[in-house]
């Protein structure tokens, strides 16, 4: 057999594995399941789609503060200041170190009050306000819900952030540093102009990553109330008796988000040049 | 004594004063690597000084502690360069090192910058250049070293005897007093070493340099003083022919057995 012929067996024997494990999942499913994708259009799917915009809203200003505060934490791990890498050590273990599930309680139950996360949750909602009626969200969005889940998904997407950046920094050869300072930059004009451009292009792959865990766990705000697609779900299954319809469409929208900020940051990495080292070769 | 004016007689200002200069590295719990152990090295304008001597011996341990790279140990003697002292802390070294060029073994270009923007980023963010001035200034200086139709090329588009070309122009386009050279040619395939070389010999008439270099047919024919160190101590210091021809230090006659 030719190199290429085998290749093409190999192929076809994954492709008939896969469709094969998919129709004996189908052929097993409930078959008495009285499907009502009808109704579910008309009555309930609208209310999916209202915690679809409060989902992408907390996750992308979650993801706007994660990625500066993360960034800033990651730098600390790194810097020469003793007490500024203890900061960042402590930040990235109390973040990454405890469940998220308890940290969005901690934020709303305990810290909510004392760290008067109402204001900025009021300004948060004012902000959004246009948007979502536009957009015809029916709920309204309590502020220090929005904050808490904010605050608490934030710091934890900011803690893996961190970790990320210390690594991506600490994989610029030492040389490019040396050769910046000896040129007469400041130390932060080095991490500004020459090490952090070449660190984010080979981050962006774990930070896509990071990106998309932040939606997926965006859905635990749903414990404090926030009306996000996950609780959205929850309520159109109590609401409407049904349980396939709502969750197979719940997936197919996370799902369609994270591939479009796929796609987004491979957009990316193509506008810089992201090397390709390491790639197959044909 | 190593004040600037202490020989009001000479015309020349000196550049480099250093003084029992020392540097421990801690490699272990309880072991040391004495890097450098009382160093000591005058240059004066316009010398061309190679140093020399075997692996380990702190060539670049110096060399760096000079463009402040390395920090000089407490119980160091003195450390003067182009007028300032590197001993104090109150000292501004980012100042210091925008006064002297420094070129490395593995030339360390801007992988993520355009040749240009490689020469034109240091004059623009610690001079304030405009620009379009810092770029014309590249170019001039691109065109002195043979390669200004590499201009807008990323740095790992060019052979190793060019990037290197380019890192010198990149320690150029700050009008440093003083240009120091670690091993410029040693990471280069021997049919681009002459470029670099050349470059360098053209530069020598008109800047203070200090270069380490196994290229003894290059000190030979452009230092004015070859200094031979070993253990992290100067052995010897003197002009060329001196050097090489009838070194003075047994130490000195055996590595240049060796190497030549
Ligand atoms: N960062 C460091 N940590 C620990 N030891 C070091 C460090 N830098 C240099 N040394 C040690 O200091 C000594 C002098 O090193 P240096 O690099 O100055 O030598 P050199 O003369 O430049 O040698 P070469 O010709 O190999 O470049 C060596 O023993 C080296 O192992
Ligand atoms: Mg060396």
């Amino acid at each position: 057999m030719t190199r290429a012929r085998r290749r093409l067996a190999i192929r076809i024997a994954i492709y008939a594995a896969v469709v094969g494990l998919a129709l004996v999942v189908i052929a097993r499913a409930d078959l008495r399941y009285r499907w009502a994708w009808g109704l579910f259009f008309d009555r309930w799917a609208h209310l999916l789609l209202e915690g679809l915009v409060l989902t992408v809203e907390v996750s992308l200003v979650s993801m706007l503060l994660a990625l500066p505060l993360g960034v800033v934490i990651g730098l600390c791990r790194t810097a020469h200041d003793p007490g500024a890498r203890l900061l960042g050590f402590g930040f990235v273990e109390v973040f990454r170190g405890t469940p998220l599930l308890v940290q969005v309680m901690i934020w709303y139950h305990v810290l909510a009050g004392p760290m008067g996360l109402e204001g900025p949750g009021a300004w948060l909602v004012a902000a959004l306000g246009p948007i979502n009626r536009a957009l015809g969200v029916s709920h309204a969005v309590q502020p220090t819900t929005i904050a808490a889940a904010v605050a608490a998904l934030a710091c934890f997407a900011a803690s893996y952030i961190a970790e990320i950046v210390r690594a991506g920094v600490q994989s610029i050869d030492r040389g490019q540093m040396e050769a910046a300072r000896s040129l007469g930059l400041t130390h932060y004009q080095a991490m500004r102009h020459v090490i952090l451009p070449q660190a984010l292009r080979r981050i962006l792959p774990p930070l896509a990553s990071e990106f998309i865990a932040l939606v997926k766990d965006s859905s635990l705000a749903s414990v404090i109330g926030l009306q996000e697609l996950t609780m959205a779900t929850r309520d159109v299954q109590a609401g409407a008796y049904m349980t396939f319809e709502p969750w197979l469409v719940t997936a197919a929208l996370y799902l369609g988000i994270n591939v479009l900020l796929s796609l987004g940051v491979r957009r990316l990495e193509k506008r810089l040049g992201v090397a390709r080292r390491g790639e197959a070769i044909q | 004594m190593i004040s600037g004016d202490a020989n009001p007689a000479a015309k020349l200002r000196p550049l480099v004063e250093a003084r029992g200069l020392r540097k421990t590295y801690r490699t272990g719990v309880d072991r040391v690597v004495n890097a450098l152990a009382g160093f000591d090295l005058a240059v004066t304008e316009g010398e061309i000084v190679c140093l020399i001597g075997p692996s380990g011996s702190g060539k670049s341990t110096a060399l760096r502690m000079l463009n402040a790279l390395e920090r000089p140990d407490a119980d160091s003697g003195a450390l003067r360069v182009l007028g300032h002292d590197l001993l104090d802390p109150e000292t501004d070294m980012d100042r210091v090192r925008a006064e002297v060029g420094m070129v490395f073994q593995h030339f360390n270009l801007f992988p993520h910058l355009s040749v240009i923007e490689n020469l034109a980023l240091a004059p623009r963010l610690v001079r304030g250049a405009a620009p379009a001035d810092a770029r014309a200034r590249g170019l001039e200086l691109l065109e002195r070293v043979g390669i200004a139709d590499k201009a807008g090329e990323p740095p790992d588009r060019l052979s190793g005897g060019q990037k290197q070309r380019v890192a010198i122009a990149r320690a150029l386009a700050m009008n440093p007093r003083l240009m120091l050279f670690d091993e410029p040619t040693s990471a280069l395939d021997p049919e681009m070493v002459g470029e670099v070389l050349d470059v360098m010999r053209d530069l020598a008439a008109k800047m203070t340099m200090i270069v380490v270099t196994h290229e003894m047919g290059f000190a030979r024919e452009v230092a004015s003083r070859v200094v031979f160190m070993d253990e992290g101590r100067v052995v010897e210091d003197g002009p060329p022919d001196q050097v090489f021809g009838a070194p003075s230090h047994p130490r000195t006659r055996t590595f240049l057995e060796k190497v030549l």
